[in-house]
């Protein structure tokens, strides 16, 4: 019945529309095996990628092997499940919130995580340490803002996006203190650096901690994609029609919370797609949730491995993805925005 | 049958809401509940709905505590319409009425053909069953109202509490919306609770009144017995006519401009 929104689109057209949304970050996956730094033509990329199963006779050097498997799967795997896993966050976000402008660092995971990464680069701590900080810190400053939404006695839902706008401002801040009292020969460019977001540093182990933190509540909201529009209604309405909106709310704020702290710490803050992926796919297929959260999921991921394969290969020296997301994308938006009828008045 | 039997709430223990409402309505009838502004007519609608919780006595569905129901049980068996709703997202009406199928279908699934069905149905009997694709938020007050009418009665609902469905609308559609409650009350045998402004409302649908003031509903019964003109001038505080019109066939209340 979600198709029935679509105004001058039949049913098959929107069925196949959706075939390509979801087909779109596999091809872009494929595409950008090929292209790279490093150049290689796509016989050999075939032939490493099918060596494992089959065990041809080695016709590429090792380097080329590590470059397929070490560099290129495992950032075109992070930039699928994070831009998936963002754009999930925000289109439940904006339910939850009946808000939609709200994005999924509205709790202030992003500030919290970009300030755990911040401090731990200060004190030059290893790799798996950084992100493990900014994990920490992202999950801390969401629970600080849900206890101060208690502490205040609100149980609503505007009490709550307040404390966490009052939190992410305060982990800003500290961000700020961080960069200030950093070396600004070699800390303070590593911490803006890594503030602005990029997949470069993405390993194979990163992308199988993914599984665990992305992958489960990704289906989990998918799987509950339409009474997410029973919540929209806000909590009176939705207990009335026999949700039980306080604990789904947390549930859901825990796994947007997780997706968006993990993507904080494998790869820094990426903005606007959590905002906007999910307002794209409401102008493409409509505000029914069942059908908004997959192709969320598989436009955010199209568009992340878009926007990185810009960010490595557009000049010889990496751009920041948090440069390139609203850059590439307004554009883009607009574009769409002047097509279509989204229904907003 | 559904009764409420010394219910109490209030939000501060020194400011009580209300601390004694007792009534009872048979299945197919239709309460219509009258009173002053502020007087807590929506906090007894949303007690009756367990949206809020009594804080005395009980609410009772079939003999039993609705306390002792889950929200998909409740939700099965009462149907609720705010005074006010803000939808944010455009759905269309059809997607927005079929939301009221959700107490039936299970956690993880979406309706289907069959939901769909119900969820026509119900379009069709408030009559808006052309609007179905339209967005809701491009659609009138009137026509909202009906479409969250319609959204109450897919959850098939034995009993329908209705704040204020009149409120905002012209003329006409609050007849319309009060001819189709009363449709409703007798061809479903869905017994109705509504609170509204109108006194006349309670003529129109020859109906059972209750007067809510200073905490608790007096007098629920026939409207031609509570809406009195004593009653009224004491809820209301100005001085207003109750007349039986034979054009009508009704009694009509006719306020005297001070």
């Amino acid at each position: 019945m979600e198709l029935m929104r679509f105004e001058g689109m039949n049913k098959y057209g929107l069925t196949a529309g959706i075939a390509c949304i979801i087909l779109s970050p596999f091809i872009l996956s494929l595409v950008s095996l090929f292209i790279g730094q490093y150049t290689l033509d796509p016989a050999t990329v075939f032939t490493i990628l099918l060596s494992p199963v089959f065990h041809p006779d080695s016709t590429w050097t090792e380097a080329q092997a590590n470059v397929i498997f070490n560099i290129r799967i495992p950032r075109i795997l992070g930039a699928f499940l994070i831009g998936g896993g963002l754009s999930v966050a925000g289109a439940v976000y904006q339910s939850l919130f009946r808000n939609p402008m709200v994005s999924p660092d509205i709790l202030g995971v992003s500030s919290g995580a970009g300030f755990g990464a911040a401090i731990a680069i200060l004190f030059s701590l290893p790799l798996l340490l950084i992100e493990a900080s900014a994990f920490f810190f992202g999950l801390l400053s969401v629970g600080f803002a849900i206890t101060l939404s208690r502490i205040y006695k609100g149980e609503s839902i505007l009490v709550l996006v307040l404390s966490g706008i009052i939190m992410s401002s305060l982990f800003t801040s500290l961000i700020s203190l961080v960069k200030f009292v950093a070396d600004p020969t070699s800390k303070l460019p590593a911490i803006t650096y890594w503030l602005m977001g990029s997949l470069s540093a993405v390993t194979m182990p990163d992308i199988l901690l993914a599984g665990v933190f992305i992958i489960p509540g990704v289906a989990y909201c998918i799987l509950i994609g339409w009474r997410l529009n029973v919540f929209s209604l806000g909590d009176e309405e939705a207990g009335a029609l026999g949700v039980d909106t306080r604990r789904m709310k947390y549930i859901l704020i825990l796994i947007s919370t997780m997706i968006t702290a993990y993507s904080v710490c494998i790869c820094g803050i990426i903005g606007w797609i959590g905002l906007v992926i999910p307002h794209l796919g409401r102008m493409l297929v409509g505000p029914d949730n069942a059908c908004l959260i997959p192709v969320s999921f598989f436009l955010g991921a199209a568009y992340l491995i878009l926007i990185d394969n810009i960010a490595r290969n557009a000049t010889t020296a990496e751009i920041p993805l948090g440069i390139l997301t609203a850059i590439v994308g307004v554009p883009f938006f607009a574009y769409i925005m002047a097509r279509r009828d989204v229904g907003w008045t | 049958m559904f009764s409420i039997k010394n219910a109490g709430f209030w939000y501060n223990p020194e400011r009580v809401i209300f601390g004694n409402v007792t009534f009872s309505l048979q299945k197919g009838k239709v309460l219509c509940i009258l009173g002053p502004n502020g007087i807590g007519k929506s906090t007894l609608l949303k007690c009756c709905a367990k949206i809020l919780p009594v804080r005395t006595g009980e609410v009772c569905i079939d003999g039993k505590a609705i306390e002792h129901w889950t929200r998909r049980e409740l939700a099965q068996k009462i149907g609720y319409v705010p005074q006010a709703h803000n939808i944010v997202f455009p759905f269309s009406v059809l997607q927005l009425v079929l939301l009221g199928r959700n107490p039936h279908i299970s956690p993880y699934s979406r309706p289907g053909k069959r939901d769909v069905e119900i969820a026509e149905q119900s379009l069709q009997s408030v009559g808006i069953e052309h609007l179905k694709d339209a967005p809701v938020n491009r659609i009138s007050g009137g026509e909202c109202q009906l479409a969250m009418i319609a959204r109450a009665l897919t959850q098939e609902p034995s009993i329908l509490i209705l704040d204020e469905p009149t409120n905002h609308l012209d003329f006409g559609n609050q007849v319309k919306i009060l001819h189709i409650l009363d449709k409703l009350a007798k061809e479903r045998n869905i017994s109705i609770i509504m609170s509204t402004h109108y006194p006349d409302h309670t003529f129109l649908l020859s109906c059972q009144a209750g007067i809510m003031k200073n905490g608790f509903v007096s007098l629920v019964g026939q409207a031609e017995e509570v809406v009195t003109e004593e009653t009224l001038e004491d809820t209301y505080q100005i001085s207003i006519g109750v007349h039986f019109i034979k054009q009508a066939n009704r009694n009509v209340c006719v306020p005297s401009y001070p």
